[in-house]
């Protein structure tokens, strides 16, 4: 059975950041595509006539605008690896000569 | 050696944290500066199983601002997941909007004329905030992660640093204007991203880049004119502009490429499962249409034509919406005719008293004296009680203390002496020490009255009415013949 190549394995490993050599890749490929193909089976339903859904439920609820408490500190940050005076530690997001900034993508 | 015309042209992303209590998916409290990670709760730092409930009040903000800026609302709309992996991105993907935005179209019509269209707006969470200590570690704080945000996107209309600057200036006039942000640059609560490319004239346009990290109104106007400058450079030179995001250096006032890590773009969008399709009904829009204020280019056209107000008092009154809102309120409590004594009161005593160190309120609406109070003294002077000058004094213990200002004028002994006779003996004394007066304003020198006022008003301490003083002055020369 043909696979994904091996480019399209690895970067989709790089975008969920797991570790995948060449090697790995050739194995997995056609791994991927027995479960893609597994898939398919779902597309032999009759869904004519049946509105398309992503949602579990199709009724939205809302909240109002009201404060809730937090959780206490400890219980999320003290639960992390390696907190920090109140922060989570993590390992150095970005390379050294940019030090100082707040990184970050919105 | 013919130059060659360089055309920028220039689109922007600005991110504004809406003004709501609570965050947009979770009840944790919506509020810059708390300790870290005080503010957050299962939801919001994506633990498994959490589930995320709209803020509605998030929603209509949204939808205000969208009003405001003149866009087509959808019928409907609604979330997806944006996948990216950093630190300050618990879930591992950030609550977006993609295909489906709550709004599309609008624009603002900037002073010049020119007109910046507005491609669309969407709703989303902000993420955490990251700090780089000098080590090998990050810190993370996630009382920003979830926060409400709207996110603008203009068209490439733009063509100069200042157009820019004109159009983020107006934007944020508006959001204040209609309540939906406080668009507090150095709380973070407007973010901008900056689209550029330059071709020469006549010819199509090339390669834009992103500018991120631009976190004042000034930075903007430094990062355009600088890559403007860069790309022109690198196209003289015959090099090419790689399609990238760069980082603006504020301290070094130049633009360097990021990481490439961050530059990635494959987002892998899909709809988010956990939140159904948001609905617009007819009433909800129009109960936000009916919340709109009126924009501040309006007012500000309706204080010249309506109140005879100049242009810069005009352009200060509605500089803020709290100050021209205090304004309108004094002026409905005024007779006709005030507007002038009130905006003086206002730009000259009570924002020079916000502005230093005396008062103690930040904003208009915090002082204690209230605009029916303005409206009171202004009437004070229209009809004689007081001079102008007594006003200022007056004005100034009002916003220290909220007291009335008939009782001040009282307290403080400033009514002008409307008697006749008290105002007569002082006129005669003034007379009798400056007899030459007499001769210089029979002889047509009527100015030389003035050296007589002066000694009147001094001998008053200033209570006296200035017109009744040169009205008797002018009676007992003339009755001295
Ligand atoms: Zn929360």
């Amino acid at each position: 059975m043909e696979g994904p190549d091996v480019d399209l394995v690895l970067e989709t490993a790089a975008l969920a950041r797991l570790e995948v050599d060449a090697g790995e890749a050739r194995t997995l490929g056609p791994q991927f595509a027995a479960i893609l193909k597994h898939f398919e089976v779902l597309s032999e339903l009759d869904v004519e006539g049946v509105e398309p859904t992503s949602v579990v439920s199709t009724e939205l609820q809302v909240r109002t605008d009201e404060v809730r408490p937090s959780m206490p500190r400890d219980a999320l940050v003290g639960n992390a690896p390696d907190p920090r005076e109140g922060f989570y530690g993590v390992p150095r997001a970005i390379p050294k000569r940019d030090a100082g900034g707040q990184g970050g993508q919105s | 050696m013919s130059a060659t015309t360089w055309v920028p042209v220039i689109g922007l992303e600005v991110h504004c944290q809406l003004g709501t209590q609570t965050k947009l998916f979770c009840g944790c409290a919506n509020r810059f500066g708390a300790e870290p990670n005080t503010l957050t709760c299962p939801v919001c730092t994506g633990q498994p199983g959490a589930l995320p409930v709209l803020n509605q009040h998030a929603f209509d903000l949204a939808l205000r601002a969208a009003l405001a800026l003149g866009c087509d609302i959808a019928p409907w709309s609604k979330f997806d997941r944006k996948n990216y992996f950093y630190c300050d991105l618990p879930k591992g993907y950030q609550i977006s909007q993609y295909d489906r935005p709550y709004c599309s179209g609008g624009g603002i019509t900037l002073a010049s004329g020119k007109h910046v269209r507005l491609t669309r707006i969407h709703m989303e969470e902000d993420a955490g905030k990251a700090v780089h200590d000098a080590g090998n570690t990050t810190r993370v704080d996630l009382n920003r992660a979830g926060v409400p945000l709207i996110e603008s996107v203009t068209e490439a209309d733009m063509t100069s640093s200042e157009e820019a600057h004109a159009y983020l200036v107006a934007l944020k006039e508006i959001l204040q204007y209609a309540g939906v942000s406080d668009c507090d640059m150095e709380k973070g609560s407007l973010r901008c991203d900056v689209n550029i490319s330059v071709h020469p004239e006549d010819e199509p346009w090339r390669t834009k880049v992103e500018i991120k990290n631009l976190n004042s109104f000034r930075n903007v106007s430094l990062a355009i004119e600088h890559e403007i400058g860069r790309q022109i450079a690198a196209y003289e030179a015959g090099a090419a502009i790689a399609q990238e995001t760069r980082l603006f250096d504020p301290d070094r006032g130049e633009t360097r490429t990021m990481r490439s890590k961050e530059n990635e773009a494959d987002y892998r969008y899909f709809p988010e499962p956990d939140l159904p399709p948001i609905p617009v009904d007819a009433a909800l829009l129009e109960r936000e249409r009916g919340l709109l204020p009126e924009p501040a280019a309006e007012r500000r056209a309706r204080y010249r034509t309506e109140l005879g107000l100049s242009e810069y008092d005009a352009g200060v009154l509605t500089s803020e919406r709290g100050v021209a809102d205090f304004f309108e309120a004094a002026v409905r409590a005024s007779h006709d005719g005030t507007a002038k004594d009130l905006t003086n009161l206002i730009t000259n005593e009570l924002l020079a008293g916000l502005a230093g160190d005396e008062i103690e309120a930040s904003t208009i609406a915090e002082l204690p004296c209230k605009p029916h109070q303005l409206a009171e003294l202004v009437a004070l002077t229209q009809d004689g009680t007081i001079t102008k000058k007594a006003a200022r004094s007056v004005v100034r213990e009002m916003m220290k203390t909220g007291r009335s200002p008939a009782e001040l004028v009282r307290e403080l002994g400033l009514e002008q002496v409307q008697d006749t006779g008290q105002i007569e003996a002082w006129c005669r004394s003034a007379l009798e020490a400056k007899p030459q007066v007499i001769d210089a304003v029979r002889g047509g020198n009527d100015k030389a009255i003035g050296a007589c006022m002066g000694a009147v008003m001094q001998a008053s301490g200033g209570s006296a009415n200035p017109e009744a003083v040169r009205d008797t002055l002018l009676r007992l020369i003339r009755e001295s013949d």
